[in-house]
């Protein structure tokens, strides 16, 4: 193994851990590479052009999440279809292959769970608690089919009314889920100050004591976040997630909005004078947005007005920043924006 | 057994990576044995990864779309003959591109006669023509940076591209690119090499 001080500029640009300092996406190795710059005086002009190929080297991801969604169920309609002809014998096979699939936690969730008369009321919803006190995690099956992967010192409750005509939780700790996707029937989770909404998908959801925040995870599929307040009830705009991007609510200040390798580094803060007009647009074109946000912060945006032609936008703002309302927009229609001395410039590969 | 990873606290992304990687294995598993919904969890996790590949062939999505379709309703019609696949996603991405090149092959007989392998471009958009950059480079290096990769070979990006976006080991890009593991390491070692070449960074 070759040590980091016989390092080729190539050597560095591929090493994982590098990489995530460069990207920022790992707070160990971000603690680990600044103290080895800072000790490595002599390899300063080496890692500085590593740094610089390994930020100029990063990749667009074009892809459209939400084709995605309908790409799937077709297949699974397609697979439906010709999978039919399913014998007696077959039946029986794979029902039994399917609880080994799910391995211990389904007995846990068969023989252990919380009789009916232990049922109690969240708020004014009535609710089935599931608590994991033991040292590994649970496997609750729900009734629509639907996982949820319980840590040790978690909580869950599930509503009596879950999967009538919407599908609620609510979380104290942290899980792993896996959603099955059903459109009318909208899978909400709420842990603590933080509402997620999700679209058929898996991903984590992680509470931290220490930081009073809860993280969104996304593996695969499409989840919403919104912070809740919790003694007046109102919700925040929702942000939206695309697999392998993670964020961090916290629940006084910044949010950060991470991805697992790529750098999404959004932090959405304090900056001027927030106004107090609500502004809903109903798909509505990004120029006339972009209009109305200029005007109203008097500052001038530019953007490739080809490109971004076709953009449509929903949003409802209330008193966000200005950066904020800029962030959001970036996130909906997939650019970014850089900040020059009297003009801000938009950029992105526009709408299909 | 089948989630034995997500105990650990998931506080970097080489433990998100990780688990992405363990979490499909497993998928892939009990999709394998018969399970009705791990084969839905596999669409939904590596269906980006394919559209995202397919599309650096092709800018036809229906297309794509198509050949990714006819990928995924193969693998379920050869489930039960299926090995126990280390990594799913090299494994789709393999024959993926196997598909793309023969449907490929059917449209364009007709025209000039070029080795089969070689004849595809491979389009990809780095991130610096569109992405928040960090203050440390100035604009006239990137304008040049810019340049080389445009004259990187095909190959060379999409060797790039695997090892990079879709993090993959070289012995994957190999059997995705039907090519050694050395060529592999040689593709990006010298696209990066080149790149330095002709970027004189300060």
């Amino acid at each position: 193994m070759k040590e980091f001080k016989d390092f080729s500029v190539e050597d560095f640009v591929q090493h994982p851990s590098f990489r995530r300092w460069v990207l920022k996406s790992s707070e160990a190795d971000m603690l680990f590479w600044q103290q080895w710059y800072l000790s490595h005086p002599d390899k300063k002009a080496l890692v500085d052009e590593a740094y610089s190929l390994v930020q100029g080297l990063q990749i667009v991801d074009d892809t459209h999440y939400d084709e995605v969604e309908l790409a799937v169920e077709q297949i699974v309609r397609l697979r439906n279809r010709t999978g039919k002809a399913i014998g007696l014998y077959s039946l029986y096979k794979y029902t039994a292959i399917v609880l080994v699939c799910l391995g211990i936690g389904t007995t846990w969730y068969l023989f252990n769970r919380v009789p009916a008369q232990t049922a109690f009321l969240l708020g004014s919803k009535e609710v089935e608690w599931f608590k994991n006190n033991t040292a590994k995690s649970k496997t609750i099956e729900l009734s629509d089919s639907s996982f949820v992967h319980l840590l040790p010192n978690s909580q869950l409750a599930i509503a009596k009314d879950y999967n009538s005509n919407k599908r609620e939780v609510w979380l104290k700790g942290s899980a792993f889920f896996e959603v099955k996707t059903n459109k009318n029937k909208p899978f909400v989770v709420q842990s603590n100050h933080v509402l997620t909404k999700v679209y058929g998908t898996s991903f984590w959801i992680k509470e931290s004591a220490s930081t009073d925040s809860i993280s969104v995870a996304v593996v695969s599929g499409k989840v919403s976040v919104q912070k809740v307040d919790a003694q007046t009830s109102q919700s925040s705009n929702e942000i939206f997630l695309q697999p392998r991007q993670h964020i961090v609510m916290v629940k006084e200040g910044e949010n950060q909005l991470k991805s697992f390798d790529n750098t999404i580094d959004n932090s959405f803060s304090d900056s001027t004078v927030a106004t107090h007009s609500t502004q809903n647009f109903q798909n509505t074109l990004l120029s006339d947005v972009l209009a109305i946000l200029s005007l109203t912060y008097n500052k001038k945006i530019i953007y490739d007005d080809a490109r971004f032609a076709s953009c449509r936008l929903t949003a409802r703002f209330t008193d966000e920043h200005f950066y904020e309302k800029l962030d959001l927009i970036c996130l909906t229609v997939q650019a970014e924006y850089e900040e020059f001395e009297d003009h801000i410039l938009l950029r992105g590969a526009g709408c299909p | 057994m089948y989630y034995s990873e997500f105990e650990k606290e998931l506080v970097t992304a080489q433990d998100a990576s990780l688990f992405v990687k363990e979490y499909g294995r497993e998928v892939w598993l009990c999709f394998k044995q018969g399970d009705d919904a791990a084969y839905e969890k596999l669409l939904t996790l590596y269906y980006p990864a394919l559209l995202n590949y397919g599309s650096r062939f092709y800018k036809d999505k229906e297309f794509v779309k198509d050949c990714i379709q006819d990928v995924f309703l193969d693998v379920w019609r050869k489930r039960a003959s299926l090995s126990d696949v280390l990594e799913p996603k090299s494994y789709l991405l393999v024959a993926l591109r196997r598909r793309l090149m023969r449907e490929k092959s059917k449209i364009r007989w007709f025209t000039e006669a070029m080795p089969l392998d070689d004849n595809y471009e491979f389009e990809v958009q780095f991130a610096i023509e569109t992405y928040l950059i960090n203050r440390e480079i100035q604009h006239e290096d990137l304008k040049k940076l810019h340049k080389s990769l445009e004259r990187l070979t095909k190959r060379q990006r999409e060797a790039i591209y695997l090892r990079f976006f879709q993090e993959l080991e070289y012995h994957e890009i190999a059997q995705i690119m039907n090519i050694t593991q050395h060529s592999a390491v040689n593709l990006v070692y010298e696209a990066l090499k080149y790149i330095r070449l002709n970027w004189i960074y300060p």
